[in-house]
């Protein structure tokens, strides 16, 4: 039996491991349950928001312009004679409120209690009065139109260095981190019980007597970091559908995605450095995992947030793409798979620095899957204790 | 045995760790098709040495050889090892882990999947193949271990402590399961506890104790070089005429030639260790002429007796082994 059938047969068993398809289908259905109960929730919230207060208006001839619509009110202008009446009507609770209209502008309004729609009646008003002041400047209709019209602002990149695809860069740049942290997040749970269950479980010596710790770690590496891209691909197909599906349902408008840019060496691209930080990382985190003895007081269970750190600071950098920090850490390969997604994104970027960037991620690939190889064959045969961090770095400079 | 004819041959073979001397200059040799057991106390070295056999950790001096395969290395798809720090995974079927160990053993995953429902029809267990490990018995569990280790049929297969944990029945079934492996030309090397099992079931043992050798051969050879002989059980009336002399006639029986040592048994016996070689003619005249003997019946040493005379007299360790 060849090496890579091993390292195959063990990566599918991790694989099927971790991936329990009914519980993923019942999460998913969990999930859509949720999202539909807070879609109805939020349906039963805006109704009750068009339960209508009553408020008289008092002097409503004198603002010079229609009452404006306000969210919530009706207005009743006619209902009483004066203010003193209103104010009498407002405090015997005979009516929800009471809006005084003073002859110099301005307004006064009564209520009973606090209430959230007299918050609205401001803002309202006050475009309600700019409209009327401006319908009363003499101006064409051409002129109204070029004073309305916004200043238009058209982007082109010349040139063959890349840049901003389109203005829905960002966003999709925001999407990929958060997939990519994703990804991450569910690769700590399954290494964490993959590698450091299995040691409590006892199972290392049978499994070492059939395979080399390289092929074993190398197996893991590959299903679980599958196991946590498909779990990451079902939880985002599951919000995809909620957001888009959710609306038609409950008669809210249907959100609309940008079209993605279509580079599709762009997305090769990103692809190839989103696998390759991945692998990287797992790697990484194996390492870690082989190291940790019992995992419900072991400390080093901090350290496998590590890899969240770069893509943090990978969304901090979204709207500095351009900077020459940004420029560094999208070719360091500890932060690579995270900020040069984000530059290809938003920015013109020479060839040199992908192509540079892949290169050092797939020697950090290489380095840390020898290392972790290392680290786990000494390390998972420990028990009852932890080797310390300089055992760890002897064992990882071995490799 | 010399070591051509040898399957397993280990030569002078050494493992230290920080302050522990494991494994100190053993050598052995290990023919094809036999059971071969290794003996000792806890912390003996036993498990160190399998572990090394298996490939697991590597001697620091000294050789491993499998001298019929080739390049003296035996692969792993022709081992098969149930270690004493044993378990399976919990939360998966029976017949699942079964299948993945084979799998990683050489087989087809669908001959690995019939040979682990053969193994659990075996052990009357086939009808849970689809329970979770973590659902079955301790005992269940080790029987899954086992086959987990050997349905490959492996060329060889190492058992370190096989009858740990089990009742006397599983112990049974576990004998008659190593037996068959032997059958089937499967080489067994083990490690065992059980002296009485151990006697049964080996053809050869090899007694360790602080990393080295202290006796080995088969079991007449062990009887014959490290045994105390035939022992003499004399069931005596502790009741009848001249028992008030019965001390002085256990002095002069301890003090005939043909006597190593005498001692009082359970049930008013009274237990007489013969020198090898000699004649017990007279012996029994004077036994029968001090003693009102009701019964007469001779014992072999078995394996627990050579095993607590050697091992209890054995030189304790130097500080580094003992360490």
């Amino acid at each position: 039996m060849t090496r890579a059938q091993q390292v195959r047969i063990i990566a599918w068993w991790e694989f099927n491991r971790f991936v329990k398809w009914r519980q993923q289908f019942i999460g998913i259905a969990v999930m859509l349950g949720l999202s539909a109960m807070i879609g109805g929730v939020t349906k039963l919230i805006t109704g009750a928001r068009g339960k209508q207060v009553e408020v008289a208006v008092v002097g409503a001839a004198t603002l010079g312009f229609p009452l404006p619509d306000v969210d919530g009110v009706t207005w009743l202008p006619e209902r009483y004679g004066d203010a003193e009446a209103l104010r009498a009507a407002v405090a015997a609770d005979s009516v929800g409120g009471g809006l005084i209209i003073a002859a110099d502008g301005g307004g006064e309004v009564l209520v009973r209690r606090k209430s959230a729609w007299t918050t609205r009646v401001a803002p309202a008003f006050t475009l309600a009065h700019q409209a009327a002041a401006f319908g009363q400047l003499p101006l064409s209709a051409e002129q109204r139109r070029a004073l309305e019209a916004p200043f238009a602002v058209r982007i082109t990149a010349l040139g063959t260095g890349g840049g901003a695809s389109a203005g829905s860069s960002r966003l999709y740049a925001n999407i990929l981190l958060g997939i990519g942290l994703v990804v991450l997040f569910n690769g700590f749970a399954s290494l964490f019980v993959g590698i450091t269950g299995e040691k409590q479980q006892r199972i290392t010596e049978q499994m070492l007597s059939m395979v080399s710790p390289q092929s074993w770690i190398d197996g893991k590496i590959l299903g679980l970091a599958a196991a946590a891209v498909v779990g990451t691909v079902m939880m985002v197909a599951t919000a995809l559908v909620a957001f888009l599906m959710l609306p038609r349902i409950f008669g809210g408008s249907v959100p609309t995605l940008p079209p993605p840019p279509t580079e599709l060496g762009l997305l090769a691209m990103i692809a190839l450095v989103t696998l390759l930080g991945t692998a990287m990382w797992f790697a990484f985190m194996a390492a870690i995992a082989a190291t940790i003895d019992d995992p419900n007081s072991s400390p080093r269970g901090a350290m496998l947030m590590i890899p969240v750190l770069p893509t943090t600071l990978a969304f901090v950098l979204v709207s500095r793409a351009e900077s020459t920090v940004a420029q560094v850490l999208a070719i360091f390969p500890l932060t690579s798979m995270a900020v040069l997604p984000v530059r290809l994104l938003s920015t013109a970027v020479p060839w040199w620095e992908p192509a540079l960037a892949i290169a050092l991620l797939a020697a950090s690939v290489w380095a840390f899957r020898r290392a972790a190889g290392k680290i786990f064959a000494a390390g998972v045969l420990l028990y009852g204790k932890e080797p310390t961090l300089a055992e760890t770095l002897r064992w990882a400079r071995e490799a | 045995m010399a070591s051509s004819s040898a399957f397993l041959d280990v030569a002078r073979v050494h493992k230290r760790f920080a302050r522990v001397h494991a494994v100190a200059d053993i050598s052995l040799a290990v023919a094809p098709g036999e059971i071969f057991a290794l003996l000792g106390p806890n912390g003996a070295g036993k498990s160190t040495l399998l572990r090394m056999l298996v490939g697991i950790t590597r001697p620091d001096e000294g050789r491993i050889q499998w001298p019929t395969m080739p390049g003296g290395q035996l692969p792993g798809v022709q081992l098969g090892y149930l270690p004493e720090d044993r378990g399976l995974y919990q939360d998966m079927p029976l017949i699942a882990v079964l299948t993945y160990f084979g799998s990683l053993r050489g087989l087809a995953p669908r001959d690995a999947q019939q040979a682990g429902e053969r193994w659990l029809d075996r052990l009357e267990l086939l009808p849970r193949a689809k329970d979770k490990v973590g659902s079955l018995s301790k005992g269940n569990q080790q029987k899954v271990q086992f086959a987990a280790a050997v349905l490959h049929r492996p060329r060889c297969a190492i058992l370190d402590e096989p009858f740990s944990g089990l009742d006397p029945l599983n112990q049974e079934l576990f004998l008659g399961l190593v037996r068959d492996l032997r059958a089937e030309g499967t080489t067994v090397i083990l490690s065992a506890h059980q002296m009485s099992l151990v006697e049964r079931l080996a053809d050869r043992v090899f007694v360790m104790q602080h990393g080295r050798e202290v006796l080995a051969g088969t079991m007449p050879e062990i009887r014959e070089r490290w045994g105390t002989g035939v022992r003499l059980i004399l069931t005596v009336d502790g009741t009848a005429a001249g028992v008030g002399s019965q001390t002085e006639a256990l002095a002069a029986i301890a003090a005939h030639p043909a006597v190593v040592g005498v001692s009082r048994g359970e049930d008013a016996a009274v237990v007489i260790a013969l020198a090898r070689g000699q004649h017990v003619g007279d012996l029994m005249a004077l036994c029968a002429s001090r003693l009102s003997i009701v019964s007469v019946r001779t014992e072999q040493p078995s394996l627990h007796d050579v095993y607590i005379d050697v091992v209890g007299t054995a030189a304790p360790a130097t500080p580094a082994e003992a360490a």
